[in-house]
């Protein structure tokens, strides 16, 4: 893998990574600057100490734990960039590159049944904890005592969850009402996948259809209404709970705890991921990452394999990396990923289609996994969750979001409705339903 | 690197332990994230949840009524900042 950006440093910064100076642009994500360095390897993982990358670009994986400032475990990715910023390994033996204690990978090479190992005699048992214990640290404790921060108590009438356009359509709709309506998104730009396809295309000089198709930023033109509409919009802001109907919530600075008549679950899907050999290994990604990396002007590698079912989606970033000099080495389904294979990062994929079994050297693998709903919140408001097309959804009415638990919602992907248009008529009746509910 | 199949990679947890499981009689979802650890990492889940259900389900397992228990937090965050919640309206002073 070689991550590579595609346009300039704008505001360069400072920053050290185990002692090696890097350049930096200033508000990226931490991660993208560490491993526009040539760094493929960021950490180890927790029980093989096999190597990790960054997989998600989202806060969802372990690909991108370090030590910042002082501070063990920061998913880097979710940082921004600033300088004099101090990034250290964690973890290992050695180095990420070179982690000795990545011994165990090969001590146990099918995996390992903490219930039954070494359980037969006492003190051989403890003395065997103690060395997993090391193995298994995530990090040192931080240098300085952090000080307990108090949580932050805010009112609403009605709270959204997740800023895409399912989201943000409701959080419009009621707003207009004269409704107070606070909206959480865990990202800084809003619009949900859709938004990041926007964002990731709009530097797109190629001309073609495929890109013309993410042209319009349908979830800048909600936000901007949204807003207009009169709803507060907390950005970097994810909601963490939702206990006894109070939503609560994590800046920065602090926990914010928001007492509320409504709740409308708006949580889109995780991506997934495609478990075969060696799809943990850096330098294999999800889609949206890649899609995350182009917003922010880098690409994955120079000899990229892309894997979608969509015909569509693969044209288009195909598009996107030949006009940025990536050479795309092959196209096809994520079922017929067989394996991938290299030493500390992705150099080979084998791959099965239509003209039979092959292995295509590469350095980045771009793969969509199948989506399943972002259900957590859901489960924890009351709203029944199931598993239907290989996946957990919240179950809501799809007419008008409802869920069996009065007084909550759930909109959009992560009630499994996709279609554009079905999610814009249910945003709109949902609104119609908590503003019913709100002044009834 | 050894030729693992890793199916959660926050902790780890093998397609073999996964199997392994199941043979041992876990046949439910969460009794087999309880007994190999799966979804109990950084991300609770969010990569693997649906693989690993898969994988049960294609192992003869039950198909899921219900998925694992949602527990907060959703993201990581500092204890620091949950330090101050007091419990049940007890006075955190």
């Amino acid at each position: 893998m070689a991550l590579r950006r595609t346009r300039d440093v704008r505001t360069p910064v400072c920053i050290r990574v185990d002692g090696k100076e890097v350049v930096a642009d200033e508000g990226e994500p931490l991660t993208l600057a560490i491993q526009a360095s040539g760094r493929d390897v960021l950490a180890r993982s927790v029980k093989y100490h096999r190597p990790r990358g960054p997989a998600c670009y989202a806060g969802r994986c372990d690909g991108c734990l370090m030590r910042v400032d002082g501070v063990p475990n920061v998913m880097t990715c979710r940082v921004p960039a600033t300088d004099g910023m101090v990034v250290e390994t964690q973890n290992v033996l050695g180095s990420a590159e070179a982690d000795l204690l990545a011994v165990t990978d090969w001590f146990f090479p099918k995996g390992m049944d903490h219930h039954h190992m070494f359980t037969a005699f006492g003190p051989l048992n403890r003395v065997m904890q103690k060395i997993a214990r090391r193995i298994a640290g995530i990090g040192r404790l931080p240098e300085a005592v952090a000080s307990a921060v108090a949580p932050t108590d805010l009112r609403a009438d009605v709270v959204v969850v997740g800023g895409g356009v399912a989201g943000l359509t409701v959080a419009r709709e009621v707003a207009a009402t004269g409704a107070c309506v606070r909206l959480f998104e865990e990202e800084q730009s809003l619009g949900g996948v859709r938004g990041l396809e926007a964002r990731a295309y709009a530097e797109s000089e190629t001309e073609s259809e495929s890109a013309q198709r993410f042209d319009a930023d349908v979830g800048a033109t909600l936000e901007d209404e949204a807003e207009e509409a009169g709803a507060i919009i907390h950005r970097r802001t994810p909601v963490v709970a939702i206990l006894d109907g109070v939503v609560v919530a994590h800046a920065e600075q602090g926990l914010i705890r928001v007492e509320t008549g409504a709740i409308v679950l708006a949580t889109g899907t995780h991506e997934g991921a495609v478990p075969v050999e060696g799809s943990d290994l850096p330098g294999v990604v999800g889609w949206r990452a890649a899609l995350s990396l182009l917003a922010c002007g880098a690409v994955p590698g120079e000899r990229v394999v892309l894997l979608h079912d969509d015909d569509h989606a693969t044209s288009s970033l195909a598009a996107r990396y030949v006009a940025a000099g990536v050479e795309v080495v092959h196209r096809g389904s994520p079922a017929g990923l067989r394996r991938v294979e290299g030493g500390h990062a992705a150099e080979r994929v084998v791959v099965e289609d239509e003209r039979g079994e092959r292995t295509v050297p590469c350095d980045a693998v771009v793969l969509a996994a199948k989506p399943s709903g972002a259900f957590e919140l859901g489960g924890q408001s009351g709203a029944d969750v199931a598993w239907r097309d290989d996946g957990f959804w919240i179950v809501a009415d799809p007419k008008n979001g409802a869920t069996r638990t009065p007084g909550v919602w759930a909109v959009g992907a992560a009630t499994g409705v996709v279609d554009p248009e079905a999610i814009e008529s249910q945003a709109e009746a949902c609104a119609r339903a908590v503003e019913a509910h709100r002044v009834g | 690197m050894s030729d693992k199949i890793i199916l959660c990679r926050c902790e780890d947890v093998t397609l073999h332990e996964v199997e392994k499981a199941v043979a041992l009689g876990h046949r439910d979802i969460e009794s087999v994230k309880r007994y190999t650890g799966f979804g109990t990492g950084w991300c609770q889940g969010k990569q693997c949840l649906a693989a690993c259900a898969r994988t049960l389900v294609a192992l003869g397992g039950e198909i899921p009524r219900e998925p694992i228990t949602p527990r907060p937090p959703f993201h990581p965050l500092p204890l620091a900042h949950l330090a101050l919640l007091e419990e049940d309206g007890e006075d955190p002073a």
